[in-house]
């Protein structure tokens, strides 16, 4: 079995290690005995609509602003793309799908709108280890490294990816509590690096199952290095 | 500690000063007394606190050259000092890289005023992200700047925030500049300046993954094969007038060099033009760089028991991985060690593993150490590479062969503690 994954834009949204997600899935799939094809969609090429899995990741003010841009230009391919797809979006990759974010003070550029959030900006930057109980069954909590200045808001009828147990996530209270991400079936968002799926096996085999049919989470875990890095990053923030 | 750099701060007449320069030599003493550094720090802090004035007092008078970029200062700021040394008397630094306020406070204070007329030479290394705040006090009349990449991003934040702050930090400053034409935000940072005050070295520096989009509109550069970059839309580009970097002064400078790599050689032609700009003629230039074995432990060699040998190399950050992987997996593969920790001074996120090409690298037996080291485990293992991870670097060279040679790559505070283990691990070799 094959699938594809796409990386978009790696040179604007690739700041924080992010291609190591796309490495991640690869190697985890080969694990799985899933052979993966990765494709670089670079600024300026036409974003392929056939791909099983696509990744957005974190960048610069600058690097943010252009990838909107051109991601713009091709919102009907990339909204095409994402239907029947996987998509994981990460920091300024999930800001990126929301309502608005901030570019400079008091000044913000529309997003892709394709999912209930928007972003104010927020001081001071939000830096520091993150853990948070996944809203998703069989995935568990959660382990990253979260590095934002935006506070993103979810609206009432979204789901996060997680409620925070330490670190801020999103970064805006909601009765009481702090969440991180977005969740919604196909579309995977996060503030966490790490690279998230790196240091979330479980997430990966998620991510997997969902684009492959089969159900990787139900099978017995490996005590792989990943598993073993989770749970190492988890109990050093506990 | 060196009691002379305590001496000279005593011309300074007032009161102040010299309250300030005994409670910070106290301080520095106790602090060497019980083992807890060289005293430096400690004595820069005090007399920083008891004189707000001490840093500008102490540059006065003094010829100040400052080196920053994000890789390679140390390097560059050592390679400029040896050949100052050999011109003038009065030379005094901050050779083991201690480079923000209170390191040069200490540097500073380290001269011998008055020994003879002659004038006194400060080549001070200084923190990126610190040199805007102290830019003013210390004046000085020539800057070399390397590069700016992702570094830290927890602690320093972006790439683009320093090459802004740069940019400000340098309204109205009249003194020359050598800096890297390779670099946009170096050349964005120098863009305001009038252009006869800088020299653009081409160093063909070959990391770009922080400069894909124009620090000065934000739309794609474009990069050609020799690493000058062009931006599509606004033309910021390369500066047009690099200095000339014949092939046959390339090849000097690097058969001048006994330190590795290829990093190396774009320190020494930074340091090559901030020398000749003070006029150092070459054949002294050439001469020096080649009496710089090793700078603070970096590449340093050891000859370890059971006729091991290890080279030590310090990598920070991803373009300083991949110049490092790029150097030690040429030629037969070799042992290597990585010594990974995600302190503070190392950064504490490790995502960038990710950005370093471990894929196209051939590795030979690769073991592994330090507090984080299954997140470097995971990496290797993405990267499709056998990881035998150990617990020390006593297990790890236990692992090597007989008669082999061993690179160790650590990140910083890993590679701050192996510089003091290494060598006695060599002086307990020797002994036997």
């Amino acid at each position: 079995m094959t699938i594809s994954l796409a990386i978009i834009y790696q040179e604007l949204l690739g700041t924080y290690g992010d291609r190591g997600n796309a490495l991640t899935i690869s190697h985890r799939a080969k694990q799985h005995n899933i052979s993966c094809e990765i494709i670089q969609v670079k600024p300026g090429e036409k974003i392929p609509t056939s791909c099983d899995i696509y990744l957005l990741g974190g960048g610069e003010d600058n690097a943010q602003t252009l990838a909107t841009t051109l991601l713009m230009e091709n919102k009907k391919d990339f909204i095409r793309a994402i239907e029947n797809s996987q998509l994981l979006a990460i920091c300024a990759g999930f800001q990126i799908l929301g309502k608005h974010f901030p570019v400079s003070k008091n000044k913000f550029s529309p997003g892709l709108d394709l999912i209930d959030v928007s972003t104010q900006p927020g001081s001071p930057r939000i830096i520091g280890e993150v853990v948070s109980k996944s809203v998703i069954p069989g995935v568990g909590d959660l382990t990253g490294f979260e590095n934002h200045a935006g506070r993103t808001l979810i609206s009432n009828n979204s789901t996060p990816l997680g409620n925070v147990i330490k670190g801020l996530g999103n970064g805006i209270e909601t009765n009481g509590t702090f969440v991180d991400g977005y969740f919604s079936g196909g579309i995977v968002c996060s503030y966490m690096h790490g690279p998230i799926l790196a240091r979330n096996p479980r997430l990966c085999d998620y991510i997997l199952s969902k684009a492959t049919n089969l159900d990787f989470l139900a099978m017995a875990e490996n005590d792989d290095t990943a598993r073993m890095l989770h749970q190492e990053r988890l109990l050093a923030n506990k | 500690m060196n009691d002379s750099f305590m001496q000279s701060y005593i011309p300074m007449s007032s009161i102040r000063n010299k309250l300030a320069v005994s409670i910070g030599k106290l301080a520095a003493m106790s602090s060497s007394a019980l083992g807890k550094g060289t005293g430096e720090q400690i004595f820069g802090r005090i007399v920083d606190i008891a004189d707000p004035n001490a840093l500008k007092n102490l540059a006065l008078n003094k010829r100040v050259i400052v080196i920053s970029s994000t890789n390679g200062k140390t390097t560059t700021t050592r390679l400029i000092a040896q050949a100052f040394q050999k011109e003038h008397s009065n030379v005094l630094t901050n050779a083991l890289g201690a480079n923000q306020r209170a390191g040069l406070i200490a540097a500073l204070a380290s001269s011998k005023q008055g020994d003879n007329n002659e004038e006194t030479f400060a080549i001070l290394e200084v923190d990126e992200r610190s040199l805007p705040g102290l830019f003013d006090e210390i004046q000085p009349e020539l800057l070399i700047f390397g590069n700016l990449s992702r570094d830290q991003l927890d602690r320093f934040g972006e790439v683009s925030s320093i090459s802004k702050s740069w940019q400000k930090m340098l309204e109205g400053y009249k003194g020359k500049v050598i800096a890297n034409g390779n670099d946009p935000h170096i050349v964005f940072s120098l863009s305001n300046l009038e252009s006869q005050l800088v020299t653009y070295v081409d160093t063909k520096s070959s990391w770009h993954d922080d400069a894909n989009t124009c620090p000065k509109c934000g739309e794609l550069l474009s990069w050609d094969k020799q690493s000058h970059f062009k931006c599509l839309s606004c033309n910021f580009s390369t500066p047009d007038d690099l200095a000339a970097n014949s092939n046959q002064l390339i090849e000097e400078v690097t058969n001048s060099l006994k330190i590795p790599g290829k990093w190396n050689i774009n320190n020494a032609l930074l340091a090559l033009w901030a020398c000749r700009s003070f006029g150092i003629p070459d054949g002294t230039i050439f001469t020096s760089f080649g009496e710089v074995k090793e700078v603070s432990g970096r590449n340093a060699i050891f000859n370890l028991e059971g006729n091991k040998t290890v080279q030590l190399f310090l990598a920070k950050n991803p373009a300083g991985w991949n110049e490092t992987l790029t150097h030690i997996s040429k030629g037969s593969p070799r042992n290597t060690i990585f010594a990974f920790n995600c302190n503070i001074a190392d950064g504490k996120d490790p995502s960038w593993l990710y950005d370093v090409d471990f894929e196209s690298t051939p590795l030979k037996n690769i073991i592994v150490f330090g507090e984080r080291e299954l997140d470097m485990r995971l990496r290797l293992e993405i990267a499709g590479k056998k990881v035998t991870p150990t617990i020390s670097i006593t297990d790890a060279i236990a692992q090597c062969e007989k008669n082999s040679h061993t690179n160790i790559v650590a990140s910083y505070t890993q590679f701050l503690k192996l510089s003091r283990t290494l060598p006695q691990l060599n002086k307990e070799a020797q002994s036997k």
